[in-house]
C-alpha cells in the first residue's frame, strides 16, 4: 500500500517533467551561466579562471559606486509613488465628479512607451523647453536650467519621468483592491457618522496593507531593474557619467567594453540585491498576515 | 525529504545538461543547397551618417544578381545602437552575417585580436586588394583585415553670408586658432552662434571635437594610439590641449550655449538651419547641406585651420567604413567575391553619385566629382588626411572618460579636471583589460 503511495507521488513528477526542463532551460540557465561568467576573464573564445577578481574589480570601481547610488536614490521615487497612488486612489473611489475621465487620464503615461516619454521630456526638459519657459512666464527665469544636461539636476529629472509615468500602475492597482471592499462596510461606517479621513484611516488603509506592500517591493525592484530605458534614451548616463545605473552600466560594460566577466558579475550583484528585496517582501508579507 | 532531494538531482542533470548542449555548432562552411544557390546575409549600417547608402546597395546587389545568378543578398541594416549589440550577439552564438560592416581602429581590430574576422588577404586576389585605400586604421601584422568600404571624414563648413553679415571675408574662412577666434569674436557680435560642435548631452559628439582638435598638438598617429598604454599620457601637455581650446571657445562664448541640453544632432543641425556661422559635417553630408543652403555662394567647405605646432595641425581627419567577413561566416569566399564586385569602377562611380562619399578605392575617377567643395575635399583626403583619432582609444576610455571629459568642459570645468577625468579612465581601462592592454601596446610598436 505505501509502495503503491510512493509509486503514485512520483507518477505526477514525471508528468512535470517536460515543463520543469523547459523552466530550467528559461530561467535557470541564464542565470547559472552568467555566475559561471563572472569568474572568469573572458577574451573572444578564451576563458580564463580567475576567482573572484571580477567582483575585487567591481568593488573597487568608482562608477560602480555611483551607479549603486543612484539606483539607492531611485528609491526616493517609491514613497512618492504610494503616497500620489495612494491619494488619487482614495480620490478616485470616492466617486469625485469626472472620475472616470480623470482615472483615464491618470493611466495613460503608463501606457505610453519609454522611448516616447523619454523623448517627450527630453523636448521638454532642456534649457529652451516648455518647462523652462513656463518657469520663465511665471518670473522665475532665474530657475530654469538644462535639467537633463548638468550632473545635479539630470538623475532627479528622470524621477520626476519615472514618477509621471509609473503612477497610473500603482493608482489603478489600489483602486482595483479599493473596489472590492465590501460597501456596506463602509456604509455602516458612514452611518456611524465617519468621515472620508476616518474611513480611509480605519477602513481603507487596512484593507490595502497587504497590496501596498506587494505595490512598495515591485516599485523597489522596478527601480533596480527596470529603469534601463529611462536612462538610455534621456541621458546615456550622462552627464558626466552622473547618471549611470547598475542596468546601464552592466550594458556598457558587456555590449560596449566587451568585459563580459565583469558584466557578468555586475549582473549578479544586481540579482542578488534584487533577491534580497523579494526576501523582505515575503517577511513583510508574513508579518502582515500574522497580524490578521 | 528523499522525494525533495530526488527532484533537486533532477533539476541540477537539466542544468548541467542544457550547460552541455549550449556549445554551438558554428563556424563550419555549409554547402549550397541542392540547386546550387546560396544566399548571403549582410548586416550593415550607414544610411543616417552616408544618406543614399542603402539605395547604392540595393542597386549593387541586383546587379550582382546577374554576375552570379546562384548568390542571394539579404541585407540587414542595423541603427547606430543595434550594431555593435548584435553583432556581439551574431559572435556568441557562432551564427549571422557572411559580411559584416564594421567602423574602424579598435572597433574592428579588437574582433581580429579575438580571432572573430576571417583573413580577408585569403579570399580576396592581391592585386584586388593592391587598390584599396584609406586602410591605415584596418590594418594589423602588416595587412588589411576587412574591406573598406568608404571614406568619411569630419569637415569644417561655414555660412558665407554670416560671414559677410559680420565683416569678415566670405572667400578667406580662418585658417589658423588666432584667425578662428578672431572670427568667433566678429561673428558673436552678430547675435549668431560662431561655432556649433554638436550637442554634447548624449556625449556622441566628443569624438567629432576630438577628431576635429586634438591632432593639431601631435606629431603622429603613434602618439593616439600608445596614450591609453602610457600611464599619466592623457595629462600631458599634448593630450591636454584640445580641452584647452574647446574651454577657451566655451568660455569666450563662441559656441552654442544651449549644447549641454541637446543630444548630437539635434544640436549640429543650428548649421543647417543657418543659425550658426561655422559647423562640422560628415564629408558626404556637407556635400548635401551645401545643396540643402543654396549652394556654394552660401556655404562653403573650410580647410582645418592650423591649430597648433604639431606635424599633424591642419589636417583632415578619415576613417574608412569597412565590411568584415566573419570568422563562423558559412560562404566566406561568396562574400568575398561579392566585396570584390563592390570596389569595381562601375559600383564606385555610382556609389559616389548616390552618397557624395569616397570610396575607398584607387580606381575612383576624379572626373566624377562635380562642385568645387567636392574636389577640395577629395584633395584634403589625398594630401593632407590622417586617421580620426577616436579609432585609437579604447571604448572604455572612449565613453566613459572622453565623452564625460569633454562634458565637463561644456559644464565649466577645467581642462586639467577633464583630462585628469580621462586619465583615471584610461588607469581604470589598464586594471581591467591586460588582453586589450597587450593588443593596444603591440598596436602601438606597429606604428
Amino acid at each position: 500500500m505505501l509502495y503503491l503511495r510512493k509509486r503514485e507521488r512520483k507518477a505526477p513528477m514525471l508528468f512535470i517533467l517536460p515543463s520543469l526542463f523547459i523552466v530550467a532551460g528559461i530561467f535557470l540557465y541564464p542565470v547559472i551561466k552568467v555566475l559561471s561568467d563572472s569568474f572568469f576573464l573572458i577574451n573572444g573564445a578564451d576563458r580564463k579562471f580567475i576567482g573572484l577578481q571580477n567582483y575585487r574589480q567591481i568593488f573597487t570601481d568608482k562608477l560602480f559606486w555611483t551607479a549603486v547610488t543612484n539606483n539607492l536614490k531611485l528609491f526616493l521615487c517609491v514613497p512618492v509613488l504610494v503616497v500620489l497612488s495612494l491619494l488619487f486612489a482614495v480620490a478616485l473611489f470616492q466617486r469625485i465628479p469626472g472620475w472616470k475621465v480623470y482615472r483615464i487620464l491618470l493611466l495613460i503615461p503608463y501606457i505610453l512607451s519609454v522611448s516616447v516619454v523619454g523623448i517627450v521630456f527630453d523636448y521638454l526638459l532642456r534649457e529652451d523647453g516648455l518647462f523652462n519657459q513656463i518657469l520663465q512666464k511665471a518670473g522665475l527665469g532665474g530657475l530654469s536650467q538644462p535639467w537633463l544636461g548638468q550632473t545635479d539636476t539630470a538623475l532627479y529629472a528622470i524621477m520626476v519621468v519615472v514618477v509621471w509615468k509609473e503612477l497610473g500602475f500603482g493608482i489603478v492597482l489600489l483602486l482595483a483592491r479599493l473596489l472590492s471592499i465590501d460597501e456596506s462596510v463602509l456604509e455602516a461606517a458612514r452611518l456611524d457618522g465617519a468621515g472620508i479621513l476616518k474611513i480611509t484611516r480605519y477602513i481603507l488603509l487596512p484593507e490595502l496593507k497587504s497590496v501596498l506592500s506587494f505595490y512598495i517591493i515591485l516599485s523597489m525592484i522596478n527601480m533596480l531593474s527596470w529603469m534601463f530605458n529611462y536612462v538610455f534614451v534621456m541621458t546615456r548616463g550622462g552627464p558626466q557619467n552622473s547618471t549611470y545605473i547598475m542596468e546601464y552600466y552592466i550594458y556598457q560594460m558587456g555590449i560596449r567594453y566587451r568585459q563580459y566577466g565583469l558584466s557578468s558579475a555586475l549582473a549578479i550583484f544586481l540579482l542578488l540585491f534584487a533577491m534580497v528585496l523579494v526576501f523582505l517582501q515575503q517577511q513583510v508579507r508574513k508579518c502582515l498576515e500574522e497580524e490578521y | 525529504m528523499k522525494n525533495r532531494m530526488i527532484s533537486m538531482l533532477v533539476m541540477l542533470a537539466l542544468v548541467l545538461s542544457l550547460i552541455g548542449c549550449s556549445g554551438t555548432s558554428g563556424g563550419n562552411e555549409s554547402p549550397p543547397d541542392k540547386d546550387g544557390n546560396v544566399k548571403l546575409l549582410l548586416w550593415w549600417w550607414g544610411e543616417g551618417d552616408t544618406p543614399g547608402s542603402k539605395a547604392w546597395l540595393e542597386e549593387t546587389i541586383e546587379k550582382y544578381r546577374e554576375v552570379a545568378p546562384d548568390v542571394t543578398i539579404e541585407m540587414v541594416e542595423q541603427t547606430s545602437d543595434q550594431l555593435y549589440p548584435a553583432w556581439e550577439s551574431a559572435i556568441q552564438a557562432e551564427s549571422g552575417p557572411d559580411i559584416q560592416f564594421l567602423w574602424t581602429g579598435i572597433w574592428a581590430l579588437d574582433y581580429v585580436w579575438k580571432n572573430n574576422l576571417a583573413d580577408i588577404t585569403e579570399l580576396i586576389p592581391e592585386e584586388e586588394v593592391s587598390h584599396w585605400t584609406g586602410t591605415e586604421g584596418l590594418e594589423y601584422d602588416g595587412k588589411a583585415w576587412l574591406s573598406p568600404w568608404y571614406q568619411i571624414s569630419i569637415v569644417w563648413m561655414y555660412n558665407k553670408e554670416l560671414f559677410a553679415a559680420a565683416g569678415l571675408n566670405p572667400d578667406n574662412p580662418p585658417d589658423t586658432w588666432e584667425e578662428l577666434l578672431e572670427a568667433c569674436e566678429a561673428l558673436k557680435k552678430t547675435d549668431v552662434i560662431p561655432l556649433e560642435l554638436g550637442g554634447m548631452k548624449d556625449g556622441w559628439g566628443a569624438p567629432w571635437i576630438y577628431a576635429a582638435f586634438a591632432p593639431a598638438a601631435h606629431d603622429s598617429m603613434k602618439e593616439f594610439v600608445e596614450a591609453a598604454t602610457i600611464p599619466g599620457d592623457f595629462i600631458s601637455e599634448k593630450h591636454m590641449d584640445w580641452f584647452e581650446k574647446i574651454h577657451e571657445l566655451v568660455e569666450k562664448k563662441y559656441t552654442n550655449p544651449m549644447t549641454m541640453s541637446y543630444d548630437f544632432y539635434q544640436g549640429r543641425e543650428s548649421f543647417l538651419r543657418g543659425e550658426s556661422a561655422m559647423g562640422l559635417a560628415t564629408n558626404g553630408q556637407a556635400i548635401q547641406w551645401i545643396e540643402e543652403m543654396g549652394g556654394e555662394e552660401k556655404v562653403g567647405i573650410m580647410n582645418v585651420p592650423v591649430m597648433g605646432d604639431g606635424k599633424l595641425a591642419g589636417k583632415l581627419n578619415n576613417q574608412s567604413h569597412s565590411f568584415a567577413i566573419p570568422s563562423f561566416a558559412k560562404h566566406k569566399q561568396e562574400a568575398a567575391d561579392f566585396l570584390v564586385f563592390t570596389h569595381q569602377p562601375e559600383q564606385l562611380e555610382s556609389w559616389y553619385k548616390h552618397t557624395k562619399n569616397i570610396p575607398c578605392d584607387d580606381r575612383f575617377d576624379e572626373e566624377w566629382l562635380e562642385t568645387e567643395s567636392e574636389k577640395q575635399i577629395y584633395q584634403e583626403l589625398l594630401t593632407n588626411s590622417v586617421p580620426y583619432p577616436e579609432i585609437f582609444i579604447p571604448a572604455m576610455v572612449d565613453q566613459e572618460g572622453m565623452y564625460a571629459a569633454t562634458q565637463m568642459i561644456f559644464s565649466g570645468n577645467t581642462p586639467k579636471e577633464a583630462a585628469q577625468h580621462m586619465e583615471d579612465t584610461a588607469e581604470k581601462w589598464r586594471s581591467m583589460d591586460s588582453a586589450g592592454v597587450e593588443n593596444f601596446t603591440n598596436w602601438g610598436k606597429s606604428y
